[in-house]
């Protein structure tokens, strides 16, 4: 009995809690969440040259002149990836290697900028000349209003220091450092071996992909005889046996050298098959007068 | 002997009582009226006061934006009746070196609130998450905060590594009533 009235009493203080707690206190509330999301994106950035890369690119020239070398430098890597926006950039050279005692180089543009700009494109190829349109001549009349590639052709020159002196095979460093917005450095190594006219006979080298040329002319009257041999590590010869007056081969029956008459005024083209990939150069060949 | 006694009393009073009664019912009806019961408001708000979303697209070292939003209370003259607290939390992957901070401007001073870099710890979904104190928004108070988020890309960071990088900011305000 005494259980009883003690459950009854819980039972009325437990109620009691509850209908006091349920007409003051609410434990619900109100929440409101708000979101905004951004997307973020650097801009791209395509400053490059066929001849300077940012590991230091080689670039030999068999016959140089003495006179400029040229090489360009771009804001962009092809048709469709081209910088938007201006880019400021410093360019110096250096003669390096035993020559830098007896001549220096000069840069044309130590400074400068390649700018971007956007002409009219003509996407229909309804053979318009939209090339001085203006940008709503160009949208209105359906075209592409795009960024174009911009391309400064830069050179050196180098000035010796004894004009009388003769040079050899001189090498010059390069360095293109793009400072604005972004740096990147483009480095190239330029091999200039001076062509040189030995008893009138001028020697130049041509380099394709897969093929390097020698390319011999005789300048003078007479007709010029030559032995010609070559890295056989490196070059086996793009064989025309009957242009040879004689020719030797090696243990694996490669030719390894030939003998050849050259007829006054005329040029001839000698075809190597590259077995690697390094370029054709002047100190691979050996050129010899007959005896 | 008493049985019987008290059963004839019982079923005399039974047919006096019961003689008298009536079965009618009188039905009666009358309208009241309750005063109009209230419900307190709960108003929170958050407004872009700038546009963010152009410039961070073609972002260039030494390039910064300022991105200014509001919280309130209060939406069309009308305030909120209760209290409110409010956290703003910035989510990034922060592939992009920026410099993002959060200030509160408070008349013509700005109080830097947090500067979301790599202090702060990432989640599972590999997002920097940088959670702002919780502020108040009180009934009884000025009921606008204003805040500016700035982005800066800074000018040191203009190797060419960070050229073409993709992220995503994320400002989320939670709200909830103050109990």
């Amino acid at each position: 009995m005494k259980n009883i009235k003690k459950y009854i009493i819980l039972i009325l203080i437990i109620t009691g809690i509850g209908i006091a707690f349920s007409l003051t206190v609410t434990f619900a509330k109100y929440v409101k969440n708000i979101f905004w999301e951004y997307n973020l994106k650097t801009k791209e950035f395509y400053f490059s040259s066929p001849e300077l890369d940012i590991k230091s690119k080689d670039n030999v020239n068999n016959s140089w002149d003495e006179d400029l070398v040229y090489f360009t430098i771009t804001n962009s890597l092809n048709d469709e990836l081209i910088t938007t926006y201006d880019i400021d950039y410093e360019a110096s050279c250096e003669v390096v290697g035993d020559l830098k005692d007896y001549a220096e180089c000069q840069i044309s543009d130590s400074s400068g900028s390649l700018s971007s700009y956007q002409s009219c494109v003509n996407n229909l190829e309804d053979g318009t000349d939209v090339s001085d349109f203006t940008k709503s001549e160009c949208e209105l009349g359906g075209y592409n209003w795009a960024y174009q590639k911009s391309t400064k052709e830069l050179y050196f020159e180098i000035i010796k220091n004894d004009p009388e002196y003769e040079l050899g095979t001189i090498t010059v460093d390069i360095e293109v450092k793009s400072t604005f917005p972004y740096t990147k450095t483009l480095k190239g190594i330029f091999t200039l071996y001076p062509q040189k006219i030995e008893d009138n006979l001028i020697i130049d080298y041509e380099n394709y992909d897969y093929e390097g040329a020698l390319i011999l002319s005789n300048i003078e009257s007479e007709e010029v005889c030559l032995n010609i041999s070559w890295d056989l590590e490196k070059y086996l010869l793009d064989e025309k046996i009957d242009l040879y007056n004689t020719y030797e081969v090696d243990e694996e029956g490669y030719l390894k050298s030939i003998n050849l008459n050259i007829m006054p005024y005329s040029s001839l083209e000698i075809k190597f098959i590259k077995k690697t990939s390094e370029e054709l150069i002047k100190n691979d060949i050996l050129i010899e007068k007959c005896e | 002997m008493k049985k019987k006694i008290v059963l004839t009393l019982g079923i005399i009073s039974i047919i006096i009582f019961a003689s008298g009664i009536t079965y009618s019912i009188f039905n009666s009806n009358a309208s009241l009226t309750t005063t109009d019961q209230n419900i307190a408001k709960f108003i929170f708000d958050a407004k872009e006061v700038s546009n963010i979303n152009l410039p961070l697209q073609n972002l260039l070292p030494g390039e910064s934006n300022r991105h200014l939003f509001q919280v309130s209370s209060i939406e069309e003259n009308t305030s909120s009746e209760v209290d409110i607290s409010y956290q703003i939390i910035i989510k990034t992957y922060h592939f992009i070196p920026l410099e993002i901070n959060l200030y509160q401007e408070i008349d013509e001073d700005k109080i830097l609130v947090l500067t979301c870099d790599e202090t702060y710890s990432r989640n599972d979904a590999n997002e920097l998450v940088c959670n702002a104190p919780i502020n108040r928004l009180l009934r009884a108070e000025s009921n606008l905060h204003e805040y500016s988020l700035e982005i800066l890309f800074p000018t040191e960071y203009n190797d060419e590594i960070y050229t073409g990088l993709v992220d995503y900011i994320s400002l989320e305000i939670k709200s909830w009533q103050e109990i």
